[in-house]
């Protein structure tokens, strides 16, 4: 069975009977039944997509949205709009960290695997006050039973969110530590 | 039948001692038919039933609501916060806000809630102290010490380290003045932004009140109209009329318990973040 080809654009055609914002975005179709199924497919692709992960970066969660509905490109804006709308519906949620360039970044995190990120963060903060380092590969060996696709990315994903608030730094590309003295700060104040 | 409106755990009222959660308070501010701001009593019930939670934001305000939360516009119509979500349309609605509080002293306990919300956000915490990662590398610690935290340099970053019971006397003494130095040492950014987390809008809204109390503009941003992660405030020379334009609407993934107040007054409605209910 051939699989759906999505009638959504970013620009009005002479077939465009339809029209929805999402957010600054205007999306179009053919019709608004068909435009509202269409969004609707995108919003579960992304929700089955995300939900296969801990976490997500964008653009990733956009090639397995892709893949997922069979289509050659995606247009970054449509796909940008749509998204959108499943953090506004909550299905996912953004997530902060810091990059080791000191840049903050948001990943995809589905609604329903929230509780799987939080422990994940207190598995490897609980590895950090223990190591005081801790490589990104052992960060994943922790975190997950097996190596798979996107492992080793959550992994730097939970370790983003734990520098983001302080609670680690970077040492290299591949390893973070607990910042020197801060778990101690209190026993100095005393 | 008694006005009532419904709230959830992470929704904020204002009460004469400040931001504080609705079950905290047996009186709390609304804005009466003449368009003042007045306190009357309410009483406050917990459902046995929870529903979505919502984020509303406005270019003046921002918090968290119930799905089933009716706020009132700016033209006094009716707007449901789920409706508000599903249809997309949040930039096309204005809102009337309060973020100006009147004389208001805080108490111990709601010094105590807001030292709660600052804790979730702490890198190491205490029972007595929390250390929190600063946003910006602040290099000129001179003038770093004040008497409810100090700025200290762990490793690559630098932090406050905040004392509770220090906290909440200068929270008590002057609640503006505490807002605002604290926000600057930890949430400046390079840009001179300050940039809250989402979840950081209890304290968010006491810096805001701030601002406001000390004829600071400040202009609030979101990142889009369907979501946000973080609540930007960026000072302005002057108070800004912003007119109140709706600017990020979402549910968040997380269920809420439903929370509802009733009060007597019908010609009264209560301010909760800033945005007024409208009775149910």
């Amino acid at each position: 069975m051939s699989r759906p080809r999505l009638d959504i654009s970013l620009s009005r055609t002479s077939q465009s009977g339809a029209r929805i914002n999402l957010g600054r975005t205007a999306v179009y179709g053919p019709s608004h039944e068909r435009l509202q199924q269409d969004i609707a497919l995108v919003g579960d692709a992304i929700n089955k997509c995300s939900g296969a992960h801990l976490s997500l970066a964008k653009f990733v969660l956009a090639k397995l949205v892709r893949e997922e509905l069979g289509l050659s490109t995606f247009d970054k804006r449509l796909f940008g709009a749509l998204l959108g709308r499943q953090l506004r519906l909550g299905g996912v949620e953004a997530i902060l960290g810091e990059s080791t360039g000191g840049k903050t970044f948001w990943v995809i995190v589905n609604g329903q695997r929230l509780s799987d990120f939080q422990i994940a963060l207190d598995i490897a903060e609980n590895l950090l006050i223990r190591q005081r380092v801790v490589s990104i590969k052992e960060l994943e060996t922790a975190l997950f039973s097996s190596r798979s696709y996107g492992t080793w990315s959550s992994a730097t994903h939970v370790c983003g969110h734990l520098v983001y608030f302080g609670r680690a730094q970077y040492d290299d590309d591949t390893v973070a530590s607990r910042p020197e003295g801060l778990d101690d700060a209190f026993r100095a104040t005393d | 039948m008694m006005p009532s409106a419904l709230l959830t755990d992470n929704s904020t009222v204002l009460a004469a001692d400040g931001w504080c959660k609705p079950d905290e308070q047996p009186e709390i501010f609304g804005v009466d038919r003449h368009g003042k701001v007045v306190p009357r009593p309410i009483t406050m019930k917990r459902l046995r039933e929870i529903a979505r939670v919502v984020f509303l934001a406005s270019k003046d305000s921002f918090g968290y609501f119930s799905a089933g939360t009716r706020l009132l516009d700016a033209a006094g119509g009716v707007r449901g916060a789920s409706a508000l979500v599903e249809n997309s349309q949040i930039s096309d609605v204005r809102f009337e806000t309060v973020t100006e509080v009147p004389a208001i002293v805080p108490s111990e306990k709601v010094a105590s809630t807001l030292w709660d919300s600052l804790n979730e956000f702490a890198a190491v915490e205490r029972e007595e102290a929390i250390i929190l990662r600063c946003r910006w590398p602040n290099k000129k610690l001179t003038d770093n010490v004040c008497p409810f935290f100090s700025i200290r340099r762990f490793g690559q970053h630098y932090y406050c380290i905040l004392n509770k019971q220090a906290f909440a006397t200068a929270l008590r003494h002057d609640w503006s003045k505490t807002s605002d130095a604290l926000a600057s040492k930890w949430l400046l950014t390079p840009d001179g932004i300050l940039q809250f987390h989402r979840d950081q809008f209890l304290f968010a809204l006491w810096v805001l009140s701030a601002g406001k109390r000390h004829d600071q503009g400040v202009a609030l941003q979101f990142e889009t109209r369907q979501h946000t992660t973080c609540i930007f405030m960026a000072p302005t020379a002057n108070q800004n009329l912003s007119g109140g334009t709706g600017a990020s609407c979402f549910y968040v993934p997380t269920e809420g318990a439903v929370i509802e107040i009733q009060w007597e007054d019908r010609s009264w409605n209560p301010i909760s973040s800033g945005f007024l209910l409208a009775s149910n």
